[in-house]
């Protein structure tokens, strides 16, 4: 069977189909990598996949979906698995104190620096929904001895109101013998991120609700001893939270908010218990700054931020680093890609 | 010879964005009963009646709106204003009889829904979306989750455990510790939903819904036309709105040009309601004219 002239040949139209078939399916592809959804997702990885971008001294514990990394030497390892937040270390740097979450409480243990578990404190679990607990944001005072937390007492049976209230039990103690240390503002979600002072007080946030505008704010809260009312550090009518005690005690990290906003800063202040006040505060970071942590040595802090760190951007959480003092602060990248978890502050010790 | 390769790439093109189509179709441009479209001027400000409904496994036919916010934007001056409309206000609701604002929906759907908030509030209303539960949980994963800085920790003993559960009528706790942080699409739906613990009842609710809205506009903004099909794919059958496409596609840039601080948020605090007890209901009596007095400080009336 012959060609007609001028007429394409079979095998070349044959071509030409597959050719374009190609090119569809090709621009098919393409139009799926621009796609930025999943880039906004994010390409979450386990952080012991890539070396932290900047060389910490001494260790840092992290979380991030449920598991505990310790960052050593510029790697994180992975030294606990399961539901695990929120970490602190006691004082000689020998143990962790975390709390460990499930669908409906939570619970408080003490695990080694390699994270192996040595003793469950508290006993928070109930087959009855409502009869459960939440034990959250563990604090280890400065002399070792007992473990400052927040945890949700029950108002009465049948009652649907729920808020943390500050308490303090022996590290060598059991939950039967945690004492309340403050008294809730009800229906606020009450009194969380307690932090123990050599002076045997404590500094925690304390939250509140204005009756008559309905808004929140938050102060970060200054206790001279159990029960006592206290006094407010940080100023009325904000939102200031997540406090960090510096390793001599003489600042206070947090972050804070002007109402309204949808965004914060991390403060720096002068602590003075004597006069029961907070100094001028630094600003180091904006944006969404989470959960600042103290360097051993005082001099800069860790704390979380979304994506670049920049204000406007979202995203995962990473860890930044930013110096303390000297001049204009200049917040540095530890991590990329990496999801933590920002309501657990970062621990950093020798 | 360029033929096959117009029709390939035609065909690539119309294959990606089909599911945009289909859901454009079915979801959008949906009108209110028998009223003729709304006709508002490119660019022009207009009022919208966001709907948000717990659609999980107990209900049948249409359900309850437990989340209704009028929003008033602006293209021009590239601002916005968000009302929430408290779910338990007691008011006539179109179609017949009284009750709370949050059944209208179920009794007429948006047409009745529409009409009520009309009605009630003398507003002029010149379009309505609706979402779902899980549509929320989707759209916010579809979108890689949202960053959020709740005020105070929101704790609830009895949140119903009514998604992709065996017992819709079985109850979870819930704790949304404050701080920033990101949150995926299940999160999220347990921080706009839960009420119990909040003194604030239903108003704390709806300062955190409001707070959601900005969070997601915020993450909005980094997403780009290839995004679509996948963010319609997790709206089907629970998103539906009145708008057109072709005012979304007008309103896209708009998004983009507002900022945060030109977001002007209202909940009605004060003596705008007084709690009531209704056939042992507990419903919000309104002040009427206290409350349209507020509302026409930026929403047109009727």
């Amino acid at each position: 069977m012959s060609v007609a002239p001028g007429r394409p040949r079979p095998l070349r139209v044959l071509l030409v189909l597959v050719l374009a078939s190609a090119f569809g399916v090709g621009l098919y592809a393409w139009l799926g990598t621009l796609v930025n959804t999943a880039t906004l997702g994010g390409k979450i990885t386990d952080p012991t996949q890539a070396p932290a971008l900047v060389n910490l001294p001494g260790t840092v514990v992290v979380a991030q979906a449920g598991n505990l990394y310790a960052l050593r030497g510029g790697r994180f390892t992975r030294i606990a698995s399961g539901g695990w937040t929120q970490p602190a270390v006691t004082p000689d740097h020998r143990h962790l104190v975390a709390v460990r979450r499930q669908s409906n409480f939570s619970d408080l243990y003490e695990l080694g620096t390699t994270g192996a578990v040595e003793r469950q404190l508290t006993s928070d679990a109930s087959n009855q929904v409502d009869l459960n607990h939440w034990s959250f944001y563990p604090s280890v005072s400065p002399d070792g001895a007992n473990v400052y937390y927040s945890y949700d007492r029950k108002y009465f049976t049948g009652s649907l109101l729920v808020d943390l209230s500050v308490y303090r039990m022996a590290l060598d103690g059991s939950q039967l013998q945690a004492q309340a240390w403050s008294t809730p503002n009800q229906g606020t979600g009450g009194d969380l991120q307690p932090v123990g002072l050599a002076s045997g007080g404590l500094i925690y946030t304390r939250t509140e609700i204005d009756g008559a505008t309905n808004q929140v704010f938050s102060q970060i809260w200054y206790q001279r001893g159990q029960r006592t009312h206290g006094a407010a550090l940080s100023p009325n009518g904000e939102r200031c939270q997540q406090p960090a005690l510096s390793p001599n005690g003489s600042q206070v990290a947090m972050v804070c908010s002007e109402v309204g906003s949808a965004t914060a800063r991390l403060e720096v202040a002068p602590l003075d218990l004597a006069g029961v006040t907070l100094g001028t505060p630094t600003v180091l970071a904006t944006g969404l700054p989470a959960a600042p942590s103290w360097a051993p040595d005082g001099k800069s802090l860790l704390y979380f931020a979304p994506a670049s760190g920049q204000e406007g951007q979202t995203g995962q959480f990473q860890l930044f680093t930013v110096a303390a003092t000297g001049g204009a602060p200049v917040p540095r990248a530890v991590t990329a890609g990496d999801a933590f978890d920002s309501t657990a502050g970062p621990v950093w010790y020798p | 010879m360029l033929l096959p390769f117009v029709v390939s790439g035609l065909a690539a093109v119309g294959a990606y964005f089909f599911p945009v189509a289909q859901v454009i179709l079915q979801q959008t441009g949906q009108q209110v009963g028998s009223r003729a479209a709304p006709q508002v001027a490119a660019g022009s400000p207009f009022t919208m009646l966001l709907l948000g409904s717990d659609d999980d496994a107990k209900f049948r036919g249409n359900p309850l709106t437990q989340s209704m916010i009028l929003v008033r934007v602006d293209p021009t001056a590239r601002a916005v204003t968000m009302f929430s409309i408290p779910r338990d206000l007691y008011v006539p609701i179109s179609g017949g009889g009284s009750g709370k604002i949050d059944q209208a929906y179920e009794v007429g759907g948006p047409d009745a829904a529409v009409r009520t908030v009309e009605n009630n509030l003398d507003v002029r209303i010149d379009y309505w979306a609706w979402i779902g539960l899980t549509g929320l949980v989707k759209l916010v994963d579809q979108v890689g989750g949202i960053d959020l800085s709740p005020t105070n920790a929101v704790l609830d003993d009895a949140y119903p455990n009514d998604v992709n559960s065996q017992d819709p009528y079985g109850t979870i706790r819930v704790a949304v510790l404050p701080g920033p942080q990101h949150m995926d699409g299940a999160n999220v739906l347990q921080y706009v939903r839960s009420r119990h613990d909040d003194i604030r009842e239903d108003f704390g609710r709806s300062f955190r819904q409001q707070q959601v809205l900005i969070a997601l506009r915020t993450r909005a903004k980094q997403l780009n036309a290839a995004d679509l099909p996948g963010l319609v794919d997790s709206f089907q059958g629970r998103f539906k709105t009145s708008m057109g496409v072709e005012q979304m596609r007008e309103l896209l840039p708009v998004a983009n040009q507002i900022q945060p601080a030109s977001i002007k948020q209202v909940v009605l605090v004060g003596n705008y309601t007084r709690n009531a007890d209704i056939g042992g209901q507990n419903v919000l009596l309104p002040n009427t004219s206290l409350i349209q007095a507020t509302v026409h400080q930026t929403f047109p009336a009727r």
